[in-house]
């Protein structure tokens, strides 16, 4: 099929898929309810071209932007980086998971495309910079070269009312490793939906640190696909609620090589009237044999309106795994408070310390700026409840 | 100690017989407004009762088959036999019931159970409950257990008040169906303060293929009454599949305790589709205990919802899945008021093939403050081309909730297996030993004689797997 084909067969799918699923199974329940209107704006963007950006990378409204030249490493559009043949127009296309995956996948006008190439090694992170402030539908492709060991770290920004799309395939090439930090901090955004699919050949390693601060209506997606065997890949994240914010968060683990290993670890902090569904999803395939597959998820609920729903699915078709998940959905312990306030803490610092130590495994592998960032806002979070 | 490769006395062909009864009434294939009007019309149903079915069978046909779950769409409802009534006559002596149903029920070991250790039972044989009995001591204290036709003509008020509440036909298709063309069952009703000792046990038979069998239970347990409830169900195995589509509901009024456990051993070709439910009110308890061995494919998933302050509930399952089967097992926990409490443990086993899938719900209402809510779901996969799902959803609302969820998916550690080698027992039944430890906290539960049973079935699954077990 041609790349014209394969287009207009994602745009006819996204418009036969209903934006909610089969309603009488609990397993397939649709979190978030999209109305049509919400949609269709995702289906009708314009490209915006940049804002007078001047980062390290930078995107704008999902436009690629000038940056200062970083050595090896290719910045430029989606579409120039097709027509110079760097990417094959169908390394774009992933499979298509739902109706917004679909959507992103027809519909996206606009792409960046970044470049790292093989046996590049650097300590120093990466850092690139989206931001956005009208509606946008982009779709974005990293590579990273062989052998190569790689930080990232990425700030998502969207600073307007807009309904946004942001779909990146990260192809990661053999034997390579990355350090992939997301900060997405999608608040003042209508409806997003942020997708991240990394395609893990064999023996690549990914370490994900994923930090959200969820709008009213946020979608978000991680998929790690394990082509190759002995890929290893950690999933660390984190989300914060204070107000009405609504996040649907899925991680999305599939095996389909053997001796893969995997370790998701997902905690949410929910004050205001937020609420948050993390479907933690672990497929293992029958030839992926001898894989380790774990999933842990609690979630905090600090106030009376914050709802949250954990749905850890597992899906094993061989029986040489190890696979488990554990979740909690509770509230701060009286007990711990107690003990905290009985040493002369005051109430509120107890509160902060408990929270502090439930984020920790989460926060502390992230470098201590970002740590800091992050943490200011749970003591805002805090002290808002 | 008992040897543990001692097999021989048991095996599945047990259940695997086919008595030659000549119904005494059988309606045609398919279903349609005169199947149900002839089928209310030999049970000289009162009219309201017609009319429940007549309702239901339209909700039956405008609702399409689930497309989640495992594929049963082979389901031809215009091929099945929704209706036979094996006996004209409903006995309460074993000796009345006529020879070759009796022999039916005495190979199956149901009146040798009876004298040994029931308090009463009920038996049924295709659509009709041919045998209903309850020792007088119970009588004398107003326990009533009979099958469910009989007591629509004896208690009208009582179902009327209950039936259909709890499980309305509108809540699947199957449950609609169950409604529509419901004929036997059991009706269980324990007066206020009751507490019966020893266990009630139905058992269902299926003896035809491509027939369906709609048992309708009831049980009310009314305030600080007790009781343990036991459901047995096996068929004969055939080419050509049966359709089994019960539905139960439990009222465990203030006070009181139901225990519903249910052994299943269908035959391969049985597609089980039950819907089961209990009201529990306050600080009443009800235990789900079961146990599921046979069948095609079983989409089960026992529901309590937490009415009242104090209420809880547990959920015990063990399914096993071997061939080509696919056991679609669960649990639904709604808590809808404060300090309820509910725990929900299943374990599978899937092997050569199988499929075993947990599917379960569990919501924290709004304002049910200060709920405890655990699930635990463990799986074995015996070989490399088993399978195992696991699909649990959680709804939280409450903040001051407390909520748990484990699971695991693994095989059999080679590391035990050579640790029990090692001190002298055989491969086989080391691994047999290990599956039956994985099983351990809900065959407990399971009574002593269905658990003898339920390890030697298990044993001769493991068997059949030649080198696994």
């Amino acid at each position: 099929m041609s790349f014209s084909e394969e287009l207009k067969n994602r745009k006819i799918i996204a418009d036969k898929l209903p934006a909610e699923g089969e309603p009488d199974s609990p397993s397939m329940k649709y979190y978030t309810t999209l109305k049509n209107e919400e949609i269709d704006p995702l289906m009708h963007t314009k490209k915006t071209g940049c804002a007078g950006m001047q980062l390290n990378i930078t995107t704008h409204n999902g436009s690629p932007c000038r940056y200062l030249s970083k050595g090896k490493i290719k910045f430029k559009s989606v579409e120039e980086a097709i027509r110079n043949e760097e990417i094959q127009e169908k390394e774009i296309f992933t499979e298509i998971y739902d109706k917004m995956s679909a959507i992103n996948q027809g519909y996206f006008t606009d792409g960046a495309f970044i470049g790292i190439p093989a046996n590049y090694e650097d300590e120093n992170m990466i850092s690139i910079l989206n931001t956005g402030d009208s509606d946008f539908n982009s779709r974005n492709i990293y590579r990273i070269g062989a052998e190569s060991s790689v930080k990232i770290l990425e700030n998502f920004i969207i600073t307007g009312e807009s309904n946004i799309s942001h779909g990146t395939v990260i192809r990661m090439g053999e034997n390579s490793s990355l350090d992939y930090y997301f900060l997405e901090d999608v608040k003042n955004s209508k409806v997003s939906y942020v997708e991240r699919t990394f395609i893990m050949p064999r023996y690549s390693r990914l370490r994900i640190h994923h930090l959200s601060i969820p709008g009213s209506k946020n979608i978000t997606r991680f998929r790690v696909i394990q082509e190759g065997e002995f890929a290893e890949s950690y999933y660390y994240g984190a989300t914060l609620g204070k107000r009405n914010e609504h996040q649907d968060l899925e991680v999305y683990t599939h095996h389909m090589a053997p001796h893969g290993n995997n370790d998701t670890s997902f905690k949410g902090i929910l004050g205001g009237d937020s609420s948050i569904i993390f479907r933690g999803f672990i497929k293992i395939e029958e030839k992926a044999l001898n894989t380790d597959s774990f999933l842990l998820a609690n979630l905090l609920l600090l106030s009376k309106e914050a709802r949250g729903n954990a749905l850890p699915v597992l899906e094993i078709y061989n029986g040489e795994v190890k696979a488990k998940h554990g979740e909690t959905v509770s509230n701060i312990s009286e007990d711990e408070l107690l003990y905290l306030e009985s040493r002369g803490l005051e109430p509120k610092k107890a509160k902060k310390l408990i929270i502090e130590g439930f984020v920790n495994p989460i926060i502390s592998p992230l470098p201590p700026e970002i740590a800091e960032r992050y943490l200011d806002i749970v003591e805002d979070v805090v002290d808002n409840a | 100690m008992q040897k543990l490769n001692d097999i021989e006395d048991i095996n599945k062909e047990k259940y695997d017989f086919v008595t030659k009864i000549k119904p005494a009434y059988q309606t045609g294939k398919g279903i349609d407004r005169e199947l149900i009007e002839e089928i209310s019309r030999v049970k000289k149903e009162p009219e309201w009762m017609k009319n429940i079915r007549l309702k239901a069978l339209e909700v039956f046909l405008s609702k399409p088959i689930p497309k989640w779950g495992p594929d049963i769409s082979e389901i031809n409802f215009d091929e099945i036999t929704y209706y036979i009534k094996p006996e004209d006559r409903k006995a309460n002596d074993w000796n009345e019931v006529p020879d070759e149903i009796k022999n039916t029920f005495e190979k199956l070991g149901v009146p040798e159970m009876e004298r040994k250790y029931l308090a009463g039972s009920v038996a049924q044989l295709e659509s009709e409950g041919v045998y209903s009995k309850i020792k007088k001591q119970w009588a004398d204290k107003g326990v009533v257990f009979m099958d469910m036709d009989s007591a629509l003509q004896q208690y009208p008020e009582i179902i009327k008040e209950h039936f259909g509440k709890i499980v309305p036909p509108s809540d699947n298709k199957f449950a609609a169906l169950n409604t529509a063309v419901w004929s036997g069952g059991s009706f269980l009703y324990i007066p206020k303060g009751v507490k019966m000792e020893l266990p009630v046990q139905a058992y269902f038979r299926m003896n035809g293929e491509m027939e369906g069998q709609f048992e309708r239970t009831l049980i009310i347990a009314e305030e600080g009454a007790s009781v343990h409830y036991i459901e047995g169900c096996t068929a004969p195995t055939y080419s050509k599949y049966s359709l089994h589509a019960a539905v139960v509901e439990v009222y465990a009024k203030k006070d009181s305790k139901v225990r519903y456990t249910s052994v299943q051993n269908w035959s391969d070709n049985i597609i089980n589709l039950p819907t089961k439910r209990a009201w529990v009110e306050e600080n009443a308890k009800m235990e789900w205990v079961q146990g599921s061995l046979g069948s095609k494919i079983t989409m089960t998933y026992p529901s309590s919802i937490l009415r009242g302050e104090w209420a809880s509930t547990s959920n015990l399952n063990v399914a096993l899945a071997t061939g080509n089967v696919w056991k679609d097992n669960g649990a639904k926990v709604v808590h809808a008021a404060p300090n309820t409490s509910s725990k929900v443990v299943a374990k599978s086993i899937s092997g050569q093939g199988g499929m075993s899938v947990y599917r379960g719900l569990l919501r924290i209402n709004k304002g049910a403050y200060n709920s405890k809510a655990s699930v635990q779901c463990d799986a074995l996969i015996l070989d490399d081309h088993s399978k195992s799902n696991t699909y649990p959803h959680n709804e939280i609302l409450d903040e001051s909730a407390s909520f748990s969820h484990e699971a695991s998916v693994g095989k059999i550690s080679e590391e035990q297996v050579n640790y029990l080698m090692s001190r002298g027992i055989r491969e086989e039944d080391a691994r047999s030993l290990i599956v039956l430890g994985f099983l351990d906290d809900v065959l407990k539960e399971i009574p002593l004689e269905y658990s003898l049973e339920f390890n030697k079935l298990i044993k001769l699954e493991m068997s059949k797997m030649g080198a696994v077990g």
